[in-house]
């Protein structure tokens, strides 16, 4: 089928829709709002933002809309000093809606402001003096089962790294592993993020809400926040006594896949405050299929879990969340050559020769990783001072990786294994306005083990201490708002020394130290009611990473010789960007600039000398430091043609120099585009949404790389295009949500330069995707 | 009231704390011992002499020659004692004569260990799954070799029994001059072996200078 007769498909439904509108039934949506203290809350505003319905609630904390149309509507409780609800409720014409809400005192847990004031960052114009996407629920529900880093790929400014199906790694605005900052329930993630090879350890059905802050935001967050920060957040406990939940299937053709979770929440009735949250998922997959070739040993087996139990009171909330991920993961076997004729050969001929018929099981090469993950985090409120957010992690990371074939003992064992254990603590203060200032003081420390269990060598064990002094305030009048902070960080690691017979497990150990000093001087300014600009300059530090320092070996998928460098010192970047921001009735969009300049921006070089082995000889690469400058662009825009059609386009161009060497960084994403258009369908009786999608992704080559480091030039560039059908079916006044796609819809053949399979194998084909979401009892807050 | 809350929270966060300690006791007891990075773990293996799980290291491929008709033979060896990097390896030089044929056999060996572990077993066991490659290059060219293996000769095989190569006979003409010979052991996975091409995980690429007495 052509692109034009489904674009001719999609046309003929549009105009369809727009002469048929649904006809309108009408309902009272009435209730009653709740303090904390399960006392009648008066003058609460009750909107239902959509149709631009209002209402208050009387002395009795009673509100009741007329009018209102049956379906499913976003509905908003907004009172001064407490925190809004953002909720969906839906409307039939069977039986008026009565709603009971019970608002909480603002500033709790999970909902820690980024950056500036007292306001939510959800797409709001003036919440940030940097680029931040928010992925809320809603949107999240729609890439279920797939993994975090895919989940993310289709935002602005964000890409992803690949080994395989498997393991995707976001890249914001062209950095990745050490330099973006993953945070899990309040708690940066500590994995081996090292490897490119080694994707974020998160439960996929996990989040409730992604957050993706673009730049440098070393001030609040510390070292690694260079290029930018992932904040994943479980959902809220529920406040409403009862119990509910939600189960989610999913589908997809490609590799068999099947993902499923099911979460179960509830608020107890007798004691009051307290609450929990269990939940489970199961991802499951074989071969993934390239149009051509199956894409042998790439299957994958996730098994995720994690509860959360909350307390809140008058002046203390409190949430413990425990999660456990844990996967197996196939590595393409056509992947693993012995050596640099190999590989050249490989490329020549372009069609891996491994080939094979589809199967679930997971053989070598592969990877097992488990991430155990403890959160706790208080907060207390200070009458009229402000509030104290206490948080403390504990995290152990495990990852054990089998080779090919290592022969004896090989195949039972892992080629290498090791656990890094982190404990984390963090002591934030946030004051209340002092005229019109606003900002929080904290301190955090660290402390991180890595240890390798009785197998190959990879990277040295060590034990690192941190701890970090931080400031942030803002300052607000009329239209404008300025922000500044600093922070201060320590840090001290020990590198165990380690003897062997082989060269590659001698580590001359030896005691770190790095120090800095961080800032960040941020502006937003309201220029029109819909449209506001904000400009930021901020700086971030990263300490050199274990495998930078004491890498030696042969890098097995890319043939080179990898060594390191113990004189490393600390990496920095000054990140300038400038973001404007249009929020208006039909629509809404980002563009922002962005330039980075890195001092000492770490990375591996050719060093012009070859390494004999009895495999062959192997180009000497080494870590080096020099200055780099990343700049470029990204933005998007969603917007409503008529009613019934949406259209959202995005771009993503990045450009990075290494500035010493006056040559094109390696492994900059290449410049994308995305065009798509929604269509509304008809709505009425149990439909409460439905809605088609066809979206286009444009690909360019990159052309700018730098010679003399990579086996083969960057792949040509190729476009995708997406179909995707969704519903949402009202069944026992839950809303149901269904859905259907096509991802690669013409299985376009094509190898991304950003795939690290794309020396031996195209990446997968097309894929039909079902989606099934069911939630039952009490509805999920958003 | 102040306090009351208080109590609520420590028991809430101590059974917090209490159940956290518990998960990761195992993690702490087996995993993070404190007994040293470089204190070996005990592993009921015994017949693995290297770390349990890691690589195969080869170490050495020596090559002895034996005139075929008659004479002494002698060895020749591609060495690297502490595998890759470290130390660079040290090479033997073939030397040979003109106008004869040897006949040779190939041996594998990890010398990290002592005694060597003979890894030619492993070839041998796995004999479908591997193959020996020579080339003469430079003056050397004229050379010829030819297999003097099969896959069946190191017991039953499933494969379509191909040469394995760890035995063969070098036929040096007249007219050949110095140069070189080359020494590719293929491991085959999945892709078939077909006796014929090499395949894209080699285990060993090694290259002789070779000097021909005329």
């Amino acid at each position: 089928m052509s692109v034009t007769r489904i674009l001719c498909v999609i046309l003929a439904i549009a105009v369809s829709s727009l002469v048929f509108p649904a006809v309108v039934h009408a309902a009272t949506v009435s209730g009653k709002v709740l303090n904390e203290a399960g006392e009648p809350l008066p003058a609460v505003t009750v909107v239902l933002p959509d149709l631009e319905i209002g209402a208050f609630s009387d002395e009795e904390g009673r509100f009741r809309l007329e009018n209102v149309p049956v379906g499913r509507h976003a509905i908003e409780f907004r009172f001064v000093g407490y925190r809004t609800i953002r909720s969906e409720v839906i409307v039939s014409e069977s039986e008026p809606k009565v709603l009971e809400v019970s608002m909480q005192p603002e500033a709790l847990i999970g909902e820690e402001v980024t950056v500036t004031g007292e306001r939510d960052l959800t797409g709001e114009l003036t919440g940030s003096s940097q680029s931040v996407l928010v992925l809320p629920l809603s949107e999240l529900e729609e890439r279920r089962g797939q993994t975090v880093g895919e989940t993310l790929e289709s935002l602005p400014g964000v890409s992803t790294l690949t080994t395989g199906p498997a393991v995707s790694k976001p890249v914001l605005r062209g950095v990745h592993s050490a330099r973006v900052l993953v945070l899990n329930a309040g708690i940066t993630q500590e994995g081996q993020q090292w490897g490119g090879d080694h994707a974020p350890e998160i439960d996929p059905f996990s989040p409730a809400r992604i957050e993706v802050l673009k730049g440098a935001a070393g001030v609040q967050y510390g070292a690694g926040a260079i290029g930018g920060v992932i904040r994943i957040e479980p959902p809220e406990l529920p406040t409403r006594p009862g119990m509910g939940g939600r189960i989610n299937t999913n589908l997809f053709s490609n590799n068999r896949q099947g993902a499923g979770s099911l979460l179960l929440q509830g608020a107890l009735r007798r004691l009051g405050g307290l609450k929990w949250r269990v939940q489970g998922s199961l991802r499951r997959a074989g071969d993934a299929h390239a149009p051509v070739h199956v894409i042998r040993n790439s299957g994958f087996d996730e098994r995720d879990y994690s509860m959360a139990l909350g307390y809140t009171s008058d002046r203390v909330d409190t949430e413990a969340y425990f999660s456990h991920f844990g996967t197996w993961i196939g590595i393409f076997k056509g992947a693993h050559i012995g050596n640099t004729t190999d590989l050249r050969r490989t490329i020549e001929r372009g069609d891996p020769t491994i080939v094979g018929s589809f199967t679930y099981e997971i053989d070598n090469p592969r990877q097992r990783v488990d991430h155990d993950l403890l959160s706790v985090r208080s907060l207390i409120r200070f009458e009229g001072k402000g509030n104290l957010e206490l948080r403390y992690g504990q995290q152990y990371n495990r990852r054990e990786e089998w080779d090919s074939h290592a022969r004896s003992g090989g195949v039972a064992r892992p080629g290498f294994s090791q656990g890094l254990q982190t404990h984390s603590g963090d002591a934030i203060f946030q004051h209340r306005n002092f005229g019109n200032w606003y900002g929080k003081v904290g301190v955090s420390g660290m402390r991180q083990e890595n240890r390798r269990f009785s197998t190959g060598f990879l990277i040295p064990d060590f034990l690192a201490y941190s701890a970090g002094v931080f400031a942030l305030e803002s300052w607000t009048k009329g239209k404008t708002t300025v922000e500044t902070g600093l922070r201060y960080d320590y840090r001290w690691m020990e590198i165990y020394s380690n003897t062997g017979r082989r060269a590659t497990e001698i580590v001359d150990g030896g005691i770190f130290t790095y120090r800095n000093m961080t800032g960040v001087l941020g502006l937003i300014y309201e220029l029109t009611p819909d449209m506001a600009v904000a400009a930021n300059i901020g700086r971030a530090w990263r300490p050199p990473g274990v495998n930078e320092l004491y890498s030696h070996g042969v890098h097995h998928g890319t043939a080179q010789f990898e060594i390191g460098d113990k004189e490393l010192d600390t990496e920095s970047s000054l990140n300038t960007d400038l973001t404007l921001r249009y929020q208006g009735d039909r629509g809404r969009g980002e563009l922002g600039f962005f330039r980075s300049h890195y001092s000492n921006y770490i990375s591996l070089l050719p060093a012009d000398d070859l390494v004999l082995t009895i495999r062959g000889a192997f180009p000497k690469f080494t870590y080096v430091q020099s200055d780099a400058l990343i700049q470029g662009f990204d933005g998007y825009l969603e917007y409503e043609l008529t009613p019934y059609i949406d259209t959202h386009l995005s771009t993503s161009f990045v450009r990075g120099r290494n500035t010493a060497e006056s040559q094109p960084l390696y492994q900059m994403p290449s410049t994308r585009f995305i065009a798509g258009l929604s269509l509304h369908l008809p709505t009425g009786g149990r439909l409460l949404d439905a809605g088609i999608g066809f979206e286009g992704r444009f690909v360019m080559r990159q052309s700018n790389f730098p010679e003399g480091i990579d086996y083969a030039d960057p792949p040509a560039g190729y476009n995708l295009f997406d179909l995707d059908l969704h519903a949402e079916i009202a069944v026992a006044d839950q809303p149901v949500r269904v859905q259907f796609g096509v991802r690669n819809l013409f299985n376009q053949r094509y190898r991304d330069y950003l795939s690290r399979f794309r020396y031996f194998i195209d990446n997968p084909g097309r894929n039909v995707t079902f989606g099934l979401s069911i939630p039952f009892g009490q509805p999920m807050e958003e | 009231m102040f306090r009351h809350h208080w109590n609520v929270l420590s028991i809430l966060t101590a059974a917090v704390f209490v159940s956290a300690a518990l998960t990761f006791a195992c993690a702490d007891d087996d995993d993070v011992s404190p007994t040293g990075p470089t204190e070996p773990e005990e592993h009921e293996d015994d017949d693995d002499h290297h770390g349990p799980g890691e690589e195969e290291l080869i170490t050495t491929l020596a090559i002895t020659l034996t005139p075929s008709g008659g004479g002494p033979s002698y060895t020749v060896r591609f060495r690297d004692l502490d595998g890759e990097g470290g130390n660079a390896p040290v090479v033997d030089r073939i030397e040979l004569d003109a106008g004869t044929d040897y006949d040779c056999m190939a041996q594998v060996l990890n010398e990290t260990e002592s005694p060597p572990e003979d890894i030619t077993e492993e070839v041998k066991e796995e004999a479908e799954a591997h193959q020996f490659f020579y080339q003469t290059l430079g003056g050397f060219s004229p050379a010829t070799v030819t297999y003097a293996d099969k896959e069946s000769d190191y017991g039953t095989n499933s494969g379509a029994d191909h040469p394995v190569g760890l035995a063969f006979t070098l036929s040096v003409p007249e007219n050949a001059q110095n140069g070189q010979f080359r020494v590719i052991l293929s491991h085959f996975d999945e892709a078939p072996k077909d006796g014929v091409n090499q395949s894209d995980e080699t285990d060993i690429d090694v290259i002789f200078g070779v000097f021909v007495r005329p």
